[in-house]
């Protein structure tokens, strides 16, 4: 054992420092993980043993963590008495990470002076890189621990070419399986693994070719099958993602800094932070002259190897081509898109498929650079300490350069990076304590037996930041991973459409008569647990507590149970370190004190669907604005056992249009959403110029002959050397501009003043006839309606401005006349276009046959209305003008300004946060600004501090008194409505007309009070150069219309009776009684081609099915020791709905039962008759002849990939203990052979 | 081909093309701290053609690597940032070329 110690003190030291920085975290409740890492709080959240995940995110993806979140985990687990599983997992990632690097050295470097590799190891294991990209992430621990013996493998394997080496490296590659979570970082190993194989290959001479082919095949497909459970998901879980996003992704190739990447720094996050804290509070220091030199110290001695000429040692240069070939490589990738050879970067990641994958390549590369640095390291190290003299010296310099390494990772010891208590806008934190009211919900709503879904409120952003006692922010939602139960939120997953649905209740307008109950139902819940300790402040789309409370008590939802309170001590526990804004900071005792924590509500027992159902109406609206929400919305009287055929909104869901075509025929009410045509022009009068825009202000008086030679001479290549008629139309504008300015800025001579203004007339004149060309790029497609808009009104607004400035600017009258006709031939031209274009108010409805409809509007964003019945021939469109009412959407009106009238507020009255409000007024504005403001009432609790403490006796009465007053919005423009009157032989500027200003605001989250103020300056009055007439204030509403076309009526169909359980996540048993007719079966889970339905029939026997069906069960039932029927899994009704039509039976969590691979070979029924049904869910026609004309029968509903999945795990572990068993073999037989 | 040529025509002025590089160095540095295009426009001539001729000693490279190494906590300490990536940008050039030559010779040899 002393030899032992002695001979390995390396592995005891990083043991040591490992235990040092970890041992405030040995607790049994303190638990390591946060954000996309939180898995640790309970892996049970992946629900790693199906391939269907009802519980986050909706399929599963989480396959290649089954080893260390399922095995690895569980025997962790024994010791979560004392300490949490996920802070022991971190203390191996960095023991093992050195350990597995220690080894590595060991076999290239030899193991006669190991002291030199002790800078390397913990380099390796404390680094900043680590600190910065996340400890507790398991895949860059993987990382970390995996690749030093992913080389070291491979390196004897081909070194030695013994089969032995595949099966370690195949072993390795499943022990380390959870790297491919990520598989960017997944294949960062085998990266590795290529590039050593290249090196080989060109600095090896007489190379065995026909072996290492052999090798090679080897390593592939016993890798392949011990990996076999998680390769095709995740490769179809790639692919799909890929598909979906076009390839599009967001990406920070470029982003970091060369000179921090030397030292294993860059990360984007490092330096920034949330709501003015950093998440690295610490990263500061990082700048600073202490750190900096030793940072780069280290940085200095690890490539110090390059100024060697000569190594004595023989095998050394082979080392030093593979670590400089390596580190090259490696950083150049971890550079990314940054410096000289960014091409090469950008080419790989736009050309190579792969490479896309790799939008982070500092996160992903890094680890290989550190790698290559800490093998670098070891060859300088060695190297200088050869040329040291004296055993003292010999071994001093390794041990200083390993304090400099732990003084570069100070974070670690002093546990910066693992904060126990932090605020959650603070510094990214990990340690999680769950609170005891969220421990008292789990037990209650776990014991919930119903299968069913729990819907989240408030908004669920992507990750949920929480108000506990120790803070916590975590992907998706805490509830997630506390509570064993199905919940659904706004933010899920890329593929739930239920997410999207979930999403619409808090970003879309709620219409009037709209049933939250009923919404919820269709999404197969009743239940919505209301979570108080969601950290909404900063977030405005996510309701304080008393708002969602007041939205769920409108609807009808009533209080179930309640968990926790909020009193005075536990308040004062929570971290609120808001220091800027008191209010704000206060805020949270206001909303929260005497409140529940968490409160689960019900909503009306009569809206609830369950999980399976039979409509008995079907509603379609296959194409335009199909929200569920509207549908739910207008079918709000009818019957509730309704379908909703809408186009599939998610991207990625194809489904077969036969079957659409049959329900459209057969439904009983079809909609037909209308889009508003939108014409993409501008209404002249509305045309304004905000001061605060660019106006040229020339730096070059026109007197100075030379310098404004060089000037214009400038001006003149711009324009030349310009191609795109669009910004030649821009540069002209901007210079006729600021000839104009010009003449306004500087006092000139006339005749100067006359060679600007010709200047000008020909720049504008040029820029105009451009203008007019551009009809001709919108006929030949080169520019789109949108574009051609904004460029008329570009020209239109710099004109306007020049000629309102030249007016006063001192100009000839002759010259002025010249500008009157040129800018009254511009506003003819473009009156005539927009007179072409068709009516503003016409709807387009893509209705596929002519024919009558029912319209319906929502004209005030409230309610859906019967409008009029309309005769419609196809695709025509309607004006809607008729319907609109003149002043529609009216609410406050004020008197014109008068001589004296500086300024004018406008309270608003029902000012309702979220809602739209839009200011009109007509006015005149030329040489001195109108000034616009927007002011909101907001509750200002800044005053509930008494000094540190908070005034509690004010709290509860603090709702109603304290407003503050806050300017939202401020804008000061000029208008640029021209009036050009033409007499006969002259034009005149006149001042009838007036310009429009439109101002639409959306209120604030949490304002109680809206005004606008209208003001012009003193003495703009005085003079009448300003006025404002007309001052309107309006409701904004988007109208909605719609046409409605009744369909069949609901025929008296002989509804079968269904009961059904749930087995597992995959499968459903259902039995079906009396079904004589062809039938709908809606299945309320997302939708996914591979759930499907098979028969159970009287008739199947127990030969039927595949052979390896049969031999499968067979194995289960070996291992199960007891065969259940079918009907043994129907054992306790627990409710029953629609007068017995459902039946609803306990749950049984079985993972492996008699029927698990009852389906293996068999077909589906009813599979081209599989379409999306409530914009989200499965729904199937089942016609007798699908069930051999059977009446009572019993169905299987199963996610196909299930049984593949099981069987993929018994190969792969079969595979994996054979791979062991030759392992252990090999091992003791070479042992016995060296004793011999 | 072309670049080729006109590398084999500079091979013939060593000393100028070193002293060239030094001057690219110094004036890309000091006078030009925002016209990163001219800088990789030299500097990538000069990569292609050092891969070809070993004009300029890679021991050279490698010990203006490591001063830049030393220099760069220098100039972060004072605030010069744009110095800094400057510097840096050339160091990770002296890096990959210096790698490049030594990986060739080392194959040669």
């Amino acid at each position: 054992m002393r030899k032992l110690i002695k001979d390995h003190w390396i592995l005891i030291v990083i043991f040591l420092l490992t235990l040092y920085a970890l041992c405030p975290y040995f607790e049994s409740d303190l638990i390591i993980g946060m954000g996309e890492s939180a898995f640790s709080i309970n892996p049970a959240i992946m629900q790693l043993q199906y391939s269907w995940n009802d519980r986050y995110g909706f399929s599963n993806t989480y396959q290649p963590h089954l080893i260390l979140f399922g095995f690895v985990w569980g025997l962790l687990s024994v010791f979560s008495e004392v300490i949490h599983p996920s802070v022991i997992l971190v203390f191996l990632s960095f023991v093992i990470s050195g350990a597995s690097l220690y080894l590595l050295l060991i076999d290239v470097f030899g193991s006669k002076n190991k002291s030199i590799f002790l800078p390397a190891c913990l380099l390796y294991t404390f680094n900043i890189f680590r600190i910065c990209v996340g400890y507790s992430n398991p895949v860059v621990a993987n990382v970390f621990m995996s690749m030093p013996l992913f080389l070291l493998v491979y390196r004897r394997m081909l070194l030695y070419k013994k089969w032995i080496y595949v099966v370690m490296l195949s072993l390795l590659s499943v022990l380390f399986s959870s790297i491919n979570g990520n598989l960017a970082l997944g294949l960062v190993n085998y990266f590795l693994l290529l590039l050593y194989l290249i090196f080989y290959l060109l600095y090896r001479k007489n190379v065995d070719v026909k072996k290492l082919v052999v090798l090679h095949f080897g390593c592939l497909l016993l890798g392949v099958a011990l990996n076999f459970y998680w390769v095709a998901p995740v490769y179809e879980f790639y692919t799909q993602v890929y598909s979906v996003s076009e390839g599009n992704f967001w990406n920070v190739i470029g982003a970091g800094k060369i000179y921090d990447n030397f030292r294993f720094m860059g990360f984007w996050a490092f330096l920034s932070g949330y709501g003015g804290k950093k998440y690295f509070p610490f990263s500061q220091n990082y700048y600073k002259l202490p750190l900096l030199l030793s940072s780069y110290i280290v940085v200095v001695v690890t490539f110090y190897h390059f100024l060697v000429r000569k190594f004595s040692k023989k095998n050394r240069k082979y080392v030093r081509a593979f670590i400089v070939f390596f580190a090259a490589i490696a950083f150049v990738m971890v550079v990314g898109a940054k410096g000289p050879l960014s091409f090469v970067y950008t080419f790989l990641y736009e050309h190579v498929p792969l490479v896309k994958a790799y939008r982070e390549p500092y996160t992903k590369f890094m680890p290989m650079f550190i790698l290559a640095s800490c093998l670098s390291l070891v060859l300088s190290v060695e190297y200088i300490v050869s040329l040291l003299e004296g055993k003292f010296l010999k071994k001093v310099f390794p041990s200083m350069i390993s304090l400099l390494v732990l003084l570069n990772a100070y974070p670690v010891f002093t546990r910066q990076i693992i904060h126990k208590k932090r605020w959650v806008q603070g510094p990214a934190g990990h340690v999680v304590v769950i609170p005891d009211y969220w421990k008292s919900a789990k037990r209650y709503i776990e014991k919930i037996p119903y299968d069913e879904k729990i819907t989240i409120s408030p908004y669920n952003p992507y990750v949920l930041k929480s108000n506990w006692e120790y803070g916590v922010n975590a992907s998706g939602s805490v509830a997630d991973y506390i509570v064993d139960s199905s919940f659904i939120k706004s933010w899920i997953s890329p593929k739930s459409p239920v997410a999207y649905l979930v999403e619409d209740v808090y970003e879309a307008y709620i219409p009037h008569g709209f049933s939250l109950g009923k919404y919820l139902g269709l999404l197969n819940s009743r239940q919505v647990f209301q979570l108080n300790d969601t950290e909404w402040r900063y977030n405005s789309k996510i309701d304080s507590p008393s708002e969602s409370k007041k939205l769920l008590k409108d609807h009808g939802f009533s209080e179930e149970r309640s968990f926790g309170y909020y009193d005075e001590a536990y308040l004062e526990k929570l971290q609120n370190e808001e220091e800027e804004d008191i209010s704000l900071k206060n805020a949270l005792y206001v909303e929260l004190y005497k409140e529940p924590v968490l409160i689960l509500f019900k909503s009306k027992e009569d809206s609830y669907i369950p999980h399976f159902y039979v409509p008995k109406r079907t509603v379609c609206s296959v194409d335009g604005d199909n929200t569920l929400l509207n549908l739910v919305a207008l079918e709000n009287d009818q019957e509730i056992r309704t379908q909703y055929i809408m186009k599939p909104f998610f991207e990625g869901i194809a489904v077969p249009s036969e079957i659409t075509d049959t329900l459209l025929a057969e439904s009983q009410a079809e909609y037909y959403f209308g889009e508003k045509i939108d014409h993409n022009e501008f209404e002249l009068d509305t045309l304004k110029w905000p001061i605060n825009w660019d106006w040229p202000d020339p730096e070059n008086n026109p007197e100075q002959k030379f310098m404004y030679a060089l000037v214009k001479l400038k001006e003149r290549l711009l324009i030349l050397i310009e191609t795109d008629p669009v910004l030649k139309i821009d540069k002209s504008s901007w210079l006729a501009a600021k000839r104009v300015s010009e003449m306004s800025k500087y006092e000139i001579s006339t005749e100067t003043k006359s060679r600007l203004f010709k200047d000008y007339k020909k720049l504008i004149t040029d820029a105009i006839k451009l203008t007019k060309d551009i009809d001709k790029q919108l006929e030949s497609g080169r520019i789109g309606e949108e574009e051609y808009w904004k460029i008329l009104e570009r020209m239109y607004v710099y004109l306007a401005r020049s000629v309102l400035e030249l007016d006063t600017a001192g100009v000839k009258e002759a010259d002025m006349q010249e500008v009157y006709r040129i800018a009254s031939d511009y506003v003819t031209w473009i009156k005539s276009k927009i007179e072409n274009n068709a009516n503003l108010l016409d709807y387009a409805f893509n209705v596929d046959s002519g024919g009558k409809y029912e319209l319906f509007g929502n004209l005030d964003g409230d309610s859906w209305k019967y409008i009029d019945s309309v005769e419609l021939a196809r695709n025509e469109p309607i004006d809607m003008s008729k319907y609109i009412a003149e002043g529609f959407g009216l609410i406050e009106s004020k008197a014109d300004f008068g001589e004296d009238t500086i300024a004018r507020l406008v309270k608003v009255d029902n000012w309702v946060p979220g809602s739209k409000y839009r200011l009109s007024f007509d006015y005149v504005a030329k040489n001195s600004a109108v000034e616009v403001k927007v002011l909101e009432d907001h509750y200002d609790y800044s005053g509930l501090s008494l000094g540190e403490s908070v005034d509690w006796n004010s709290i509860l009465m603090s709702r109603e008194e304290n407003v503050e007053r806050k300017l939202v919005y401020k804008e000061e423009v000029l208008g640029l409505q021209m009036c050009i009157e033409r007499s006969k032989s002259s034009y005149k500027l006149s001042n009838k007309c007036r310009s429009r200003y439109d101002l639409t605001v959306e209120a604030n989250t949490g304002s109680i009070n809206g005004y606008f103020v209208i003001e012009i300056p003193i003495e703009a009055s005085v003079r009448s150069h300003t006025e404002v007439e007309n001052i309107r204030v309006y409701k904004e509403s988007k109208p909605q219309f719609v046409l409605k076309k009744v369909g069949s009526e609901v025929k008296d169909v002989n509804i079968p009776q269904i009961s059904f359980t749930k087995i597992n996540p995959t499968q459903y048993f259902l039995r079906v009684k009396g079904a004589s007719e062809k039938y709908n079966l809606v299945f309320s889970e997302n939708y996914d081609p591979k759930w499907q339905v098979f028969l159970l029939d009287d008739f199947m026997s127990e030969s039927s099915g595949s052979i390896l069906s049969r031999f499968l069960k067979l194995l289960v039932s070996k291992i199960k020791k007891e065969e259940l029927c079918f009907d043994d899994y129907f054992k306790n009704e627990i409710a029953s709905y629609f007068d017995g039509d459902i039946v609803e039976y306990a749950r049984n969590n079985e993972f492996l039962g008699s029927y698990s691979f009852t389906n293996v070979g068999r077909k589906a029924i009813s599979l081209d008759k599989h379409y999306l049904a409530n914009g989200y869910a499965n729904a199937w026609e089942i016609k007798p002849e699908d069930t051999n004309f059977l009446e009572d029968y019993n169905l299987i509903i199963e996610y196909k990939p299930q049984s593949r999945y099981v069987l993929a795990i018994f190969i792969s572990v079969i595979l994996t203990c054979s791979s062991v068993v030759y392992l252990i073999g090999y091992m003791i037989f070479k042992v016995y052979k060296n004793r011999r | 081909m072309i670049m080729f040529r006109l590398c084999g025509f500079l091979s013939k002025y060593k000393k100028i093309l070193s002293i060239m590089l030094l001057l690219a160095f110094l004036v890309d540095l000091i006078f030009l701290p925002k016209v990163d295009e001219i800088m990789s426009l030299v500097l990538f001539i000069l990569f292609v053609f050092n891969l070809r001729f070993y004009d300029i000693k890679k021991y050279i490279l490698s010990r203006l690597f490591v001063v830049s190494m030393i220099m760069i906590p220098v100039f972060r300490a004072v605030k010069l940032e744009v110095v800094t990536e400057k510097l840096a940008v050339w160091s990770f050039m002296f890096f990959i070329i210096y790698s490049c030559m030594y990986l060739v010779e080392a194959r040669r040899v």
